[in-house]
């Protein structure tokens, strides 16, 4: 009798042992799994960060390339004031380009949105459109012809929206400069934004191999630098 | 018999248990190869970045030398002309940099520094979902748009300036802005009238919601910001446009 106990007990201890190693390995690897997965986020962490500086010499590495041949070309004393005022000119160009300063053309798309009975357009509907159109590589963009810069507010006021200090009415007509097929496929993609915003306005997106988009307006209204004092490096 | 059946029960069991036995050490040891190979990969990272840090700063220390010795040249045409030319234009530049966020720029205005949420409950102790306790792209883009309607004249994000095209995207748990990856926290400067920037961002319904799901989300007044300029290539960005007369 007390030997079949013992056996018993025996027995039983063993499978008690036997269950703590199961769940101790089954935590283990499932902490080794937790473990495994952080290091490989920082790995890649690490290589995004290492690809971004990369990229920056790149393009620093180019500049100065840039101005070693303005340079060159100074010494050489010939055409030295010429080489000069042209990049000068070359760099005013970009930079009215790209702070929307003058009336730019090229191709693109034109999304509209109008109001159905129900539900009006608002600002954060517009500001969506304009990010995403931003993300796919948009050069120039406008709402209602006005000029998309860097401090455009979009502001729902009532019937209206507000852009640059101007009211704007419905339908938004939104033009944008870039490739036209790349931006149309952002918008267009599955569960994109102009799936989101068809279930409550009614939405357009156009093709143009010519699209014309106008300069800002140059009043304290919409362009404003009064408070920017500029530093010197 | 039944001693049969116990010692076939036993023979099982340990044999199970043995089995577990050489797992548990095999998953060990290969786990601490797996964990060493990374170490060793994750030092080369962090050496190669460190290289490449290097090498940044002195190309902009090589590149300001060349623009200083560009600006002296241009002081020393004799030409008085074509010096007069080049200085209007290069005063011309100057103006449509400050325009477009391509010069560094400094002035009155707020810094608000966003974070994702710490805990996993508010005080009343509900609990959120994990979409709820982290900031979204989309956050963040009505907040930048409360600081424009607000009249901030110069904004950045994590000292990326935003431009004309920069664009604010979620990029699984970092946040693209102006292709580059930033994770939290998000420190937003912009210039412009402090108590009206402050106004706008302290009292916007976005930032009391945000707050409420337990987002840390802190602004403070400054009389004199620093905002950096853009100082990406910029040909990349007007590739595509050509000068419409108007």
């Amino acid at each position: 009798m007390s030997k079949k106990m013992i056996t018993n007990i025996s027995l039983a201890m063993v499978l008690l042992l036997l269950g703590c190693v199961i769940s101790l390995q089954f935590k283990s690897t499932s902490n080794n799994k937790q473990i495994a997965a952080y290091d490989n986020k920082r790995t890649d962490e690490l290589k995004d960060e290492l690809i971004q500086e990369k990229k920056n010499n790149e393009i620093l590495t180019d500049k100065n390339n840039e101005l070693q041949k303005e340079i060159t070309a100074y010494e050489s004393k010939q055409g030295g004031e010429d080489t000069v005022l042209l990049n000068m000119r070359k760099e005013l160009l970009k930079a009215k380009l790209l702070g929307g300063l003058i009336a730019v053309k090229g191709k693109g798309i034109t999304v509209t949105i109008d109001n159905t009975a129900v539900y009006f357009v608002e600002d954060l509907d517009i500001l969506k459109v304009l990010n995403e159109l931003r993300a796919s590589g948009a050069q120039a963009m406008s709402v209602n012809n006005e000029r998309i810069i860097a401090t455009s507010e979009i502001r729902t006021a009532g019937n209206y929206i507000m852009v640059n200090g101007r009211q704007l009415i419905a339908p938004f007509e939104i033009k944008a400069i870039a490739d036209p097929d790349e931006l149309e496929n952002s918008l267009k993609i599955i569960g994109g934004i102009v799936e989101e915003l068809q279930a409550y306005f009614k939405v357009t997106v156009s093709k143009s191999d010519e699209i014309t988009i106008p300069k800002i307006r140059d009043d304290s209204t919409s362009l404003n630098t009064n408070m920017l004092t500029p530093v010197d490096n | 018999m039944r001693l049969n059946v116990r010692n076939i029960v036993l023979l099982i069991t340990f044999l199970i248990f043995g089995i577990v036995l050489s797992m548990q050490f095999k998953t060990i040891f290969e786990n601490n190869k797996i964990q060493a190979s990374s170490v060793i990969k994750d030092n080369e990272y962090i050496k190669m970045i460190e290289q490449e840090k290097n090498k940044g700063s002195a190309l902009l220390a090589s590149i300001a030398a060349k623009e200083e010795a560009k600006d002296k040249f241009i002081q020393s045409i004799s030409n008085f002309e074509k010096r007069g030319v080049l200085l209007k234009t290069d005063q011309k530049l100057e103006a449509a940099n400050l325009k477009s966020g391509l010069t560094d720029v400094s002035g009155p205005g707020i810094i608000i520094n966003m974070n994702d949420a710490t805990a996993q409950k508010d005080t009343a102790g509900t609990y959120y979902s994990d979409m709820q306790l982290i900031i979204h792209d989309s956050d963040i883009l009505k907040l930048i748009n409360d600081l424009k309607i607000a009249g901030a004249q110069a904004i950045s994000i994590n000292d990326e300036r935003l431009i004309s095209t920069s664009g604010i995207i979620c990029a699984g748990p970092t946040m693209l802005i102006n292709s580059n990856k930033y994770a939290v926290p998000f420190i937003v400067k912009a210039i412009g009238n402090p108590d009206s920037l402050y106004d706008a961002v302290d009292k916007s319904e976005r930032v009391y919601l945000m707050r409420r799901d337990g987002l840390r989300i802190d602004i403070q007044k400054n009389e004199n910001i620093k905002i950096l300029k853009y100082s990406y290539d910029i040909g990349e960005l007007t590739s595509s446009l050509e000068v419409a007369s108007k």
